[in-house]
């Protein structure tokens, strides 16, 4: 049958739609790219492009009371005071859970420069069994340079597989939201950290592309109430039990690290008033940890009631710039122990 | 599966893809397959009921083939069955608040235990396909013999959760007969999806001024009110002819083609043409098997007008177990029945009074937008609480913000310029048309991508 201009054209036009579809996915990526050191949607892919390009020799692996508590060259400063001179970097992200911690310790390792240490930090919400890791996201970001072996421990270790398998089949699929988020960021003026803490507009230590959270606002009344309620709520802290299990992610992270020649250190960040919303809980939590680190014979810096000082804190969870120039010393002296 | 996930962008193309590759003899068991899974990614063990409906339907549909004097009580079997599944899932809730509220005014003790079943999404509307086919075959159609075609026919995924409420002659004709791949028709079902996805991404930026004001209507002052209100009229047509568009641009890339079910209702001049232009499948449904076998038009003005009323009210309920859903539809009933009487009356030349286009217009989108209210509100106590504030406002809490009030602005504005200028356009872009069109669709994605909140919203009929 012969096919009539009409069809021709939609034949000429089906193929154009699907050479844009199948470009789409490699200029996602590359938009991406472009697109991370001005926005703050990608984070984690962003902090680990920028430490693969320029391993450092300690590394802080965390949530964000890291990223926001630790204050690389503050630290590197301290160090230097006891005749160190190790350059430091902290890979952390938001809500970060024990599943990520490992992927990036997996990540860090196969670099061909290692770290000369690993700070693995522990937060309860980690450990709480209410709560379920939702990883898919980070480890996602954490995927290139592509590496078999890094794909391989993602998609175990993470419950949405399907989503993941989504995310390396069609990258425009994950990379979509983050571009779209990007550009409204960029239409709006929004400074990149926004939507990490709500609003800091404050100049931060660090190279200007790592000016993620750090702030110089007090904590207010209203936020202790709010943070720590949404600890006692959406984090379960309320109705604390320890995900034992859990601990297997963590002790594959040591194990990991070790077997890379690399030395480990646990440490608990400080807080504000969260080991006081389940006393009993939170005991519960620092005595597994400790018995982990016992097991593993890694040395663990509890700093958790280090710093109680109200005004350190940004919020129950959070210091603030005050608070993490002076918990700079305490860190330093983790990464020198 | 959400036609607006990134599990569907991936399974669309796969299926489409697939279901192509294979001979053709293949396909439609092969889609069944494939439907049965994208009812399964919500909730496995509801696909016994779709599966279990389908048997019995089945069954039954071939018994009144076989069987001429019994086939009144084959159809009844069949209507019970469906409508049994309907009122057990959807239903007995209703009924049980029903039961302990009327206890409770009559002073009567009623302890009746909480009622929390899941509606399985999709049943209203396979329900519906299920009773036409039974109605249709008792009318003195032929059964479908193939277990695999009649089962594709409510499961077919394009149409599965939400409609368009398929009429199974045409559909079984298309999966008899294999339809061949047709550039023409795929390249219209993307530019359908691109333009789906577009409505989705905008119904869901009104969803927050929407919420707001329903959550607490007696805070709404007289502005938040309305401006709530028109947001929803807004938000309930771009998300259910999205859900559509994507829905029959999906069944075109798979060689099919299903009903449309909306035609630029807001253009509408009339009660009765609202309801040709809006949920097209599902009026043609209830005129066809509620309101014709009720009698229609043909005892009397009063009969009729009581026919419609009823149809309505029913048509309500079947779109949520709860007292304002049917006062909605009856409100459209008597919509209905006073357009019915003004043409009646102008017919007969009684006392016709010409009213100017605009202003009939004006009058059904009013009634339109008014009874919105009560489709979009939690209870009818709250609906009255919204109406006092519609029309007396409220000491007002100032709800909604000047950008929201614009965006809602925006929005309507661009409805209507687009409904009313682009088919008076006439495209010829002939030889461009690879060029344009591709760029036309990836601009209304782009856009889509863009657009799109964090919290993408669960399409509004998927409830239903």
């Amino acid at each position: 049958m012969e096919r009539t201009d009409s069809q021709r054209r939609a034949a000429a036009t089906l193929a154009v739609l699907v050479v844009i579809a199948v470009l789409a996915q490699p200029l996602s990526v590359v938009a991406r790219e472009r697109l991370l050191p001005k926005s703050g949607a990608g984070l984690a892919d962003y902090l680990w492009r920028d430490y693969a390009a320029a391993p450092r020799d300690v590394v802080f692996v965390g949530d964000s009371r890291v990223l926001i508590g630790t204050d690389s060259a503050a630290v590197e400063a301290a160090l230097r005071m006891r005749g160190l001179s190790d350059t430091v970097t902290r890979l952390a992200v938001p809500g970060a859970d024990v599943t990520i911690q490992q992927a990036i310790v997996y990540r860090v390792m196969h670099l061909s420069k290692k770290p000369r240490l690993v700070v693995l930090s522990f937060s309860e919400y980690m450990y709480t069994r209410p709560t379920a890791p939702d990883p898919t996201g980070y480890l996602w970001q954490l995927t290139e340079p592509y590496d078999l072996g890094y794909m391989r421990l993602a998609y175990d270790l993470d419950p949405n597989r399907g989503r993941l398998l989504r995310g390396w089949i069609a990258p425009i699929v994950a990379n979509a939201p983050v571009l779209a988020r990007a550009g409204r960021e960029q239409a709006s003026s929004l400074p990149p950290v926004r939507w990490i803490l709500g609003d800091s507009s404050a100049p931060s230590a660090g190279p200007a592309e790592l000016q993620f959270a750090v702030t110089d606002a007090p904590m207010s009344p209203e936020k202790e109430v709010a943070v720590l309620e949404s600890y006692r709520q959406d984090f379960g802290l309320g109705s604390f039990r320890f995900a034992a299990q859990r601990l297997e992610w963590a002790r594959a992270a040591v194990h990991m690290a070790r077997e890379a020649g690399v030395d480990v250190r646990f440490v608990i960040y400080p807080v504000y008033g969260i080991d006081r919303i389940n006393p009993t809980g939170y005991a519960d939590y620092l005595d597994r940890v400790t018995a982990l680190a016992r097991e593993l014979q890694v040395p663990l810096a509890d700093l958790h009631a280090v710093d109680q000082n109200r005004d350190h804190y940004f919020d129950p969870s959070h210091l603030n710039r005050e608070g993490v120039l002076a918990l700079a010393p305490r860190l330093a002296e983790v990464a020198a122990s | 599966m959400l036609f607006n996930s990134d599990a569907y962008l991936i399974f669309l193309p796969t299926v489409v893809v697939l279901t192509w590759a294979l001979p053709a003899r293949f396909r439609p068991l092969f889609l069944l397959v494939a439907s049965y899974f994208f009812y399964a990614y919500w909730n496995a063990s509801f696909l016994l009921l779709i599966i279990g409906l389908t048997a019995v339907n089945y069954v039954i549909g071939l018994l009144q083939g076989a069987s001429l004097p019994r086939r009144r009580s084959w159809l009844l079997l069949a209507l019970a069955a469906d409508l049994g599944a309907l009122a057990i899932f959807k239903y007995l809730g209703l009924m049980e608040q029903s039961a302990v509220r009327l206890a409770s005014i009559l002073g009567l003790p009623a302890d009746l235990p909480a009622l929390r079943l899941v509606l399985p999404l999709g049943l209203s509307f396979f329900t519906f396909e299920f009773i036409h086919y039974q109605v249709d075959l008792y009318r003195g159609d032929k059964p479908v013999r193939d277990p695999v075609r009649f089962a594709l026919f409510p499961a077919f995924f394009p149409t599965q959760i939400a409609g368009p409420i398929k009429r199974y002659q045409d559909f079984d004709r298309q999966v008899a007969s294999p339809p061949r791949f047709s550039a023409v028709l795929a390249v219209d079902g993307l530019q359908l999806i691109g333009r789906g996805l577009f409505k989705k991404a905008i119904a869901d930026t009104l969803a927050p001024t929407v919420a707001v004001v329903f959550a607490a209507p007696a805070g709404a002052h007289l502005i938040d009110a309305w401006v709530a209100l028109i947001a929803f009229g807004l938000q309930i047509y771009l998300d259910f002819s999205g859900y559509t568009d994507i829905g029959r641009g999906s069944a075109q890339l798979l060689g099919y083609t299903v009903p449309e079910n909306f035609r630029s209702p807001y253009l509408a001049t009339s009660a009765r043409d609202f309801w040709r232009r809006w949920h097209m499948s599902l009026s043609s449904w209830l005129r066809d098997y509620l309101y014709i076998p009720l009698g229609g038009s043909r005892h009397g003005a009063t009969r009729t007008q009581l026919n419609l009323m009823v149809t309505m009210a029913l048509g309500g309920l079947w779109h949520g177990a709860a007292w304002h859903f049917v006062v909605w539809g009856a409100g459209h009933g008597v919509a209905l029945a006073v357009n019915r009487e003004w043409q009646e009356r102008a017919t007969r030349g009684l006392g016709r009074i010409a009213i100017p286009a605009l202003a009939a217009w004006a009058a059904i989108q009013l009634t339109v937008l008014l009874l919105w209210s009560l489709f979009r509100v939690a209870s009818l106590e709250q609906g009255l609480t919204l109406w006092t504030r519609l029309i007396a406002g409220g000491p007002g809490n100032a709800f909604v913000h000047r950008a929201d009030l614009a965006w809602v602005g925006l929005v309507l504005v661009g409805l209507f310029g687009a409904q009313l200028l682009l088919p008076r356009l006439r495209w010829n872009i002939g030889r461009a048309e690879h060029v344009l069109r591709p760029a036309y669709i990836t601009a209304l994605v782009l856009a889509a991508v863009y657009l799109a909140t964090n919290a993408t919203q669960r399409f509004i009929y998927f409830q239903f």
